[in-house]
């Protein structure tokens, strides 16, 4: 629903976002992933027409966002929830959205109801907390029906029941149908919500996986095992798996499953007095990656 | 989607901004304190004046003075139509709303002086009204509103603060920020009239006949100045002037991103 192709910007010598291509599925949360200065509000920006591209094409629905007769029926958008008039109320910054678009005074209603603000429409947006104007900008996303909807860093800022409400929110609209593109620094909010993933680097792709093969790709399960022995079992443990150290009696062994661990050590009359499975690190996986690309970066001693 | 549509949207918009309200009661205001002031002093004055001052007497614009004042905050109005935005940074939710630029700056230039040139014509008939009732009751020459440069000071003096107005939002399209564009109004429409009288000779004469605000500000005047531009004249200076600048307005807004 969301094509971009050879997507391109560019600020006098600094390439932002370096020939992007990508596309975003219905029925799917796509994740945007990327650092901090990645590009990815960039090209959510030229995907609704707000940047022009140096060079390349993003289109939603087949067309150019300028393009789209109605853009909030065919593309709901959050980039920045706190862009409001603060004295201004809610429901007349939704209402001038709607009458922009020739949507029905109803909708504004609707939209409040199913965000939870219908009983404080009427108040200045000045007055909202930072959740509120959070679920106000997803009102205003929501105004139109429409079959494609971006989010930009959605859950920044926000407590742990408003996390759960948009996780939740965004589930629901891919289980409708919608294509939902929803970016994030953070990779550990994806593995929550998205089913596919798109990560960015220096403005360039650098994955456009599904979101388990994400995770098994780039991550090496890990087992971590107890022994009194421990040098004992790291004879024992046959090459091609790595195995270091972790404290005086502790190993990690990455290559083997938990069970083959077990089975060698009691072949082999090893007494163990731990054997952990260990979750693979995504944020890990996710750094790994982006390594390369991270535009500032603490020196690592 | 139509153009209807983007000028509802900004008829919602500029009717639910907060300064617009107390900008419009203020300006009627302060124009209605400052034409009374003004008929009233001006008895005593009038009583001073030498022959040929007493020629050159203006009832008329004796009191639509507040227009120097009106046409910075009409100015200001039309300015926060399009700085509000980008100081809420709703400009974004705009655009993503109306994608087509130039549709959204002419919804706004629309509404801006559906609203301002009712509002200044009652701005400068309010003071007008006044004005010429205590010149009155000063015992000074004064005007009714069935003479021409009455209508022509009171209409012209509305076309004039809604030109202000569009002045306003295409500076504030161009500058984007809401104090740089209160600041050049100022500097613009006051404060060049305030040291042309110091500025020498011929750049003197020039300013203060071709200086758009002060080639307009003719259309509130009754009394003819040879060394000035006719009325008409002189607001189509304006005219012509804001015109241009709401066209380098569209050009700005067309090609900058949001």
């Amino acid at each position: 629903m969301i094509e971009v192709r050879g997507l391109t910007k560019r600020y006098g010598d600094v390439l932002a976002v370096d020939d992007l291509t990508f596309a975003v599925r219905t029925g799917e949360v796509t994740g945007f992933l990327g650092p901090n200065g990645a590009g990815k509000s960039t090209t959510l920006r030229m995907v609704l027409g707000l940047d022009a591209a140096t060079s390349g094409t993003a289109t939603v629905g087949g067309r150019p966002y300028a393009d789209q007769p109605a853009p909030l029926k065919a593309v709901g958008a959050l980039l920045d929830a706190g862009a409001v008039l603060p004295s201004r109320t809610a429901y007349h910054h939704l209402l001038a959205l709607a009458a922009g678009n020739g949507l029905p005074r109803g909708r504004v209603a609707e939209v409040l109801a199913e965000v939870g603000l219908e009983k404080v429409a009427g108040r200045r947006t000045g007055t909202y907390s930072l959740g509120m104007r959070q679920r106000l900008g997803i009102a205003a996303a929501l105004l139109g029906d429409p079959p494609v909807l971006i989010f930009d860093e959605p859950l920044n800022g926000l407590d742990p029941e408003g996390i759960v409400w948009i996780r939740g929110l965004m589930r629901r609209m891919a289980a409708e149908g919608r294509a939902v593109l929803m970016s994030s620094h953070l990779m550990s909010e994806m593995a929550l919500t998205a089913d596919h993933l798109i990560v960015i680097g220096r403005g360039r792709l650098v994955a456009d996986t599904g979101m388990k093969d994400f995770i098994e790709a780039h991550s090496v399960r890990e087992v971590f095992v107890r022994t009194p022995r421990p040098a004992a079992l790291r004879r024992l443990l046959a090459a091609g798996t790595d195995v270091r150290a972790d404290g005086a009696d502790g190993l990690v062994v990455s290559g083997l499953e938990a069970a083959e661990v077990g089975a060698l050590a009691a072949a082999a009359g090893i007494e163990l007095h731990e054997l952990t499975p260990r979750q693979p690190s995504l944020e890990q996986a996710f750094m790994d990656l982006t390594r390369d690309s991270v535009e500032y970066q603490a020196e690592v001693a | 989607m139509t153009f209807r549509h983007a000028l509802h949207a900004e008829w919602i918009k500029i009717r639910t901004m907060r300064s617009t309200l107390w900008i419009v009661l203020g300006t009627l205001a302060f124009c209605a304190g400052l034409a009374a002031l003004n008929g009233t002093s001006a008895g005593d004055e009038y009583a001073r004046l030498s022959a040929a001052d007493r020629a050159a007497f203006d009832p008329l614009a004796t009191s639509l003075r507040g227009y120097l004042l009106a046409q910075i905050s009409v100015g200001l109005l039309g300015g926060l139509v399009i700085t509000s935005e980008y100081g809420a940074r709703t400009i974004v939710g705009t655009l993503t709303a109306v994608p087509h630029r130039a549709r959204v700056l002419a919804a706004k230039a629309a509404v801006l002086t559906g609203l301002a040139l009712p509002v200044g014509v009652l701005v400068s008939l309010t003071g007008f009204l006044i004005g010429q009732g205590t010149l009155a009751g000063a015992g000074v020459p004064h005007l009714a509103l069935s003479d021409p440069e009455a209508l022509r000071g009171v209409l012209g003096g509305g076309l004039y603060l809604a030109l202000a107005g569009l002045f306003g939002l295409a500076l504030g399209t161009v500058i984007r920020s809401t104090t740089a564009t209160v600041t050049t109004l100022f500097g613009v429409l006051l404060i060049v009239q305030a040291f042309a009288p110091a500025l020498p000779g011929a750049v003197g004469d020039w300013v203060a006949k071709y200086w758009p605000p002060m080639a307009g500000g003719q259309i509130i005047t009754a009394y003819r100045d040879p060394a000035l531009l006719s009325p008409w004249a002189g607001l189509a200076v304006m005219a012509g002037c804001v015109a241009a600048l709401l066209a380098a307005g569209f050009l700005a807004f067309r090609r900058r991103d949001a």
